[in-house]
């Protein structure tokens, strides 16, 4: 197998961090003009550079993570990420309590990013987490007008806020959820590639433990046929031809009983001959099927 | 009759030199071990009767006859094995030998009648007075 799934996924990850992190500055710079425009042309206000140093601090926070290189960094970057971004919505909500639906939007962001880094356990606490912060952000943004902090902006920049910003938003999300969806697609499909692998593996090493089986037992037979040919053959060559030369000389010898005492007595020793030769035969055959003899 | 006994086994050679010793008439005129020496030694041994074993190493007893048939078409065959009599007889049409004798049950008697089947016209040795 070529590479194991666990380092494509690594891969993967890093490099959807990367992105995002890159994507959360630009974010963060244009929050920053953004309130320099206000500071400038709206109104001078301590909340304003309050707002102001908030983003830049969260600003800070993600080019320091940008920094960082080692996967296995990656849960750690994911966790700071995600306090980073609900303490700056957290704090943004009692000052800018309009912009309410935008900083709940922005709260997700964390919670749809961490999903691919997260185990099974820690999904409910993410949870619960997210719905804790927003209902401090509604709770905040209602105290929001008592804030000695709140500050007042004129409708019309509220509505351009809103207006552009919700959408913005809103989208991003959907981009991360997409994001992630191709991310598990992916991570699928190569657990399904690796899976599909490892049957027509275990299926290859099955046909070929049965060829061997096969092989093995044709072998066997063959030998075990040899053998038999062999015995075959010794016992037709020695034994059996010994024999049936003591069968024609006996025969011969009770022929000549009567008539021929010389003869018979001469073939009586030819007869022994042969029934010595049997014997030798089976002998030098046991010997060669059992060689302890 | 001079006769060629061709049998791979020593103790076979000797049995069957005996059988041929007592049938009257019937002299030993030389033995082979292998299928080509019969064919090479028929002739100088000028036998008119070759008793074959079919198991034989090299060309084999059938091969043989059929060479010593069509070099000396005079001189009678026998098959002498341990097959079953149908097999020897079907093996010996095959290779043109006169016969098939069993070696089990192989005597003077056995021997004679072959000839005589092999021989019909010729005059027959074992009754010459």
């Amino acid at each position: 197998m070529t590479g194991t799934p666990t380092l494509g996924e690594d891969r993967v990850r890093r490099v959807r961090l990367t992105r995002l992190l890159a994507y959360d500055i630009a974010a963060n710079i244009a929050s920053l003009l953004l309130l320099a425009a206000v500071w400038l042309w709206v109104r001078r206000s301590p909340a304003v550079g309050l707002l102001a140093g908030l983003v830049a601090a969260h600003l800070l926070v993600d080019l320091a993570l940008l920094r960082r290189r080692s996967p296995a960094q990656d849960r750690s970057t994911v966790a700071v990420l995600t306090a980073s971004t609900w303490l700056v919505t957290l704090a943004v909500a009692p000052i800018v309590p309009v912009v309410l639906p935008i900083l709940a939007l922005t709260s997700l962001y964390p919670v749809v990013l961490a999903k691919p880094y997260l185990t099974r356990r820690r999904v409910p606490l993410l949870a619960c987490l997210l719905v804790a912060v927003n209902a401090a952000m509604a709770a905040e943004s209602r105290l929001g007008p008592l804030s000695p902090l709140g500050i007042q902006v004129p409708g019309w920049l509220t509505s351009a806020i809103l207006i552009t910003f919700t959408p913005v938003t809103a989208g991003t999300v959907a981009l991360l959820l997409w994001h992630n969806s191709a991310w598990l697609t992916g991570a699928l499909r190569q657990a399904t590639d690796a899976n599909r692998a490892l049957r027509r593996a275990r299926q290859q090493l099955a046909a070929q433990a049965g060829q061997l089986r096969a092989s093995r037992d044709r072998v066997a037979a063959a030998a075990a046929d040899a053998e038999r040919r062999r015995i075959q053959r010794d016992l037709h060559d020695g034994a059996q031809q010994s024999l049936l030369a003591a069968a024609v000389t006996a025969r011969l010898a009770r022929q000549h009983w009567d008539t021929s005492p010389n003869r018979t007595a001469e073939l009586l020793d030819r007869l022994r001959a042969d029934l010595d030769q049997a014997a030798a035969d089976l002998r030098r055959l046991a010997c060669g099927i059992y060689p302890r003899c | 009759m001079p006769v060629l006994i061709v049998d791979d086994h020593p103790g076979f050679r000797a049995a069957a030199a005996a059988v041929v010793g007592s049938c009257p008439g019937f002299i030993v005129a030389g033995e082979a071990a292998t299928g080509e020496q019969a064919v090479d030694r028929v002739g100088p041994a000028g036998a008119a009767l070759v008793l074959m074993d079919v198991y034989l190493p090299g060309i084999g007893g059938a091969e043989a006859a059929r060479r010593i048939r069509a070099a000396h078409p005079q001189v009678v065959i026998v098959l002498l094995s341990d097959h079953e009599p149908a097999d020897l007889a079907a093996i010996a049409v095959g290779c043109g030998a006169h016969a098939g004798l069993p070696k089990r049950g192989f005597g003077p008697e056995e021997l004679l009648r072959a000839w005589a089947g092999a021989r019909p016209d010729r005059p027959q040795p074992g009754r010459r007075p």
